[in-house]
């Protein structure tokens, strides 16, 4: 209905107002004042974020809240970065969470080809089971998945954060491919089958572009995932070099006879939310896209 | 769009009734915004009593494997996939 009344108040005819024209344009004006309200109350902590990395340290707790530092304080950015070897925790954030992004988002999408596709018994159960690993809050995951890795002798190394995505997918990830794949029409299969494709070919020249929507949101979701990972780099590495960026950032909050440096901490975050924003903006175009189509077109 | 939104329903709701941070840092009172998840991890790992923890965890697991199986269950009412065997 917006779509509509925009194009009628943007066109260069001169349209009479009528009553009925008044109030969808007052209307209209009333979801964008609304919209762009909730839009700022989204942005307050982002721009928190961003002031309180150009502020000095005490200033972040000065009340009544600072919004704006008295002096941007820049230097905070290649002071915290030099702080700690941050060149070398942004290689080994890049290597845990690249390496396990391609490795789930492909295994994730073939599992859930299976789940929506291939008949076989017990199918409904697994697939229960799946889900049902999502049930258990993490916290009591914690600790067994520590000890099995322990018994592997792999702490301290990548495999804990890597391996496993190599290995299963993520449940998440496997729910929302076969709600994709379910919505293919049959159809569309049975046309490539008949042009001679095998399973193979049919899964990654016809399956995959048409649910490319849901490979997007879930590689979003994932990278957002392992990039802001905390506490599983946290409790397996233990020897500084493999350190990633959030667990770097976390020395910042005072630790061995040093104060917090809460502002280097925002510095760093604030460089942390410039990938996942660059991602989202380039990739929203095909979300909406997604949205809107369903996935399948013809 | 009915899958995507029986996607969210399912996955929305298991992660409603895991609610954990909110819960554990930002309660007005110490009696309000108890939850499940808060409860394990204060008697698990606060006050040490690692069974009962466990027990809980069970608990709430199949808490929500039963409201998600009823909804998987209720899916031929309001679902519908394109692509489903007629």
């Amino acid at each position: 209905m917006s779509t509509t009344v925009t194009r009628t108040t943007a066109s260069p005819e001169r349209v009479p107002w009528t009553p009925l024209r008044a109030r969808r344009v007052a209307g209209t004006a009333l979801i964008y004042l609304l919209v762009s309200a909730l839009g700022v109350l989204f942005l307050v902590p982002l721009f928190w974020l961003v002031s309180s990395s150009l502020k000095i340290g005490t200033e972040i707790f000065n009340q009544p809240v600072q919004w704006w530092p008295a002096v941007p304080q820049w230097q905070n950015y290649p002071d915290a970065w030099n702080a700690l070897p941050f060149t070398r925790f942004l290689c080994n954030t890049l290597f845990v969470t690249l390496v396990p992004l391609v490795a789930e988002v492909f295994v994730s999408a073939i599992v859930a080809y299976g789940f929506s596709r291939f008949a076989f018994p017990g199918r409904n159960l697994l697939f229960m089971v799946m889900i049902s690993t999502m049930f258990l809050p993490d916290v009591v995951k914690l600790i067994p998945t520590f000890l099995i890795w322990k018994q592997f002798n792999l702490i301290d190394n990548y495999d804990p954060l890597v391996l496993a995505s190599l290995l299963g997918g993520t449940p998440l990830f496997i729910f929302l491919m076969r709600q994709f794949f379910s919505s293919v029409p049959k159809e569309i299969e049975e046309a490539a089958i008949i042009d001679g494709a095998n399973v193979f070919q049919t899964f990654t020249r016809v399956m995959i572009p048409l649910i490319r929507p849901a490979l997007l949101s879930v590689s979003i979701i994932g990278f957002q995932g392992h990039w802001n990972d905390f506490l599983n780099p946290l409790i397996y590495l233990n020897s500084q070099a493999k350190y990633t960026m959030t667990v770097g950032m976390y020395f910042f909050t005072g630790g061995t006879n040093e104060r917090p440096h809460w502002e280097w901490l925002m510095a760093m975050s604030t460089l942390m939310v410039i990938p996942i924003l660059i991602l989202f903006i380039i990739f929203q175009r095909y979300f909406i896209e997604g949205l809107t189509s369903g996935g399948v077109k013809g | 769009m009915t899958p995507a939104i029986f996607f969210l329903v399912v996955v929305e709701f298991a992660s409603a009734m895991q609610l954990f941070t909110p819960a554990a840092f930002a309660r007005a009172t110490p009696s309000a915004g108890r939850f499940m998840n808060l409860l394990i991890y204060t008697y698990g790992f606060q006050q040490s009593r690692m069974g009962y923890a466990t027990a809980l965890a069970v608990v709430l697991f199949l808490l929500i494997l039963a409201a998600t199986i009823v909804l998987f269950r209720s899916q031929t009412r309001w679902v519908y996939y394109e692509g489903q065997e007629k």
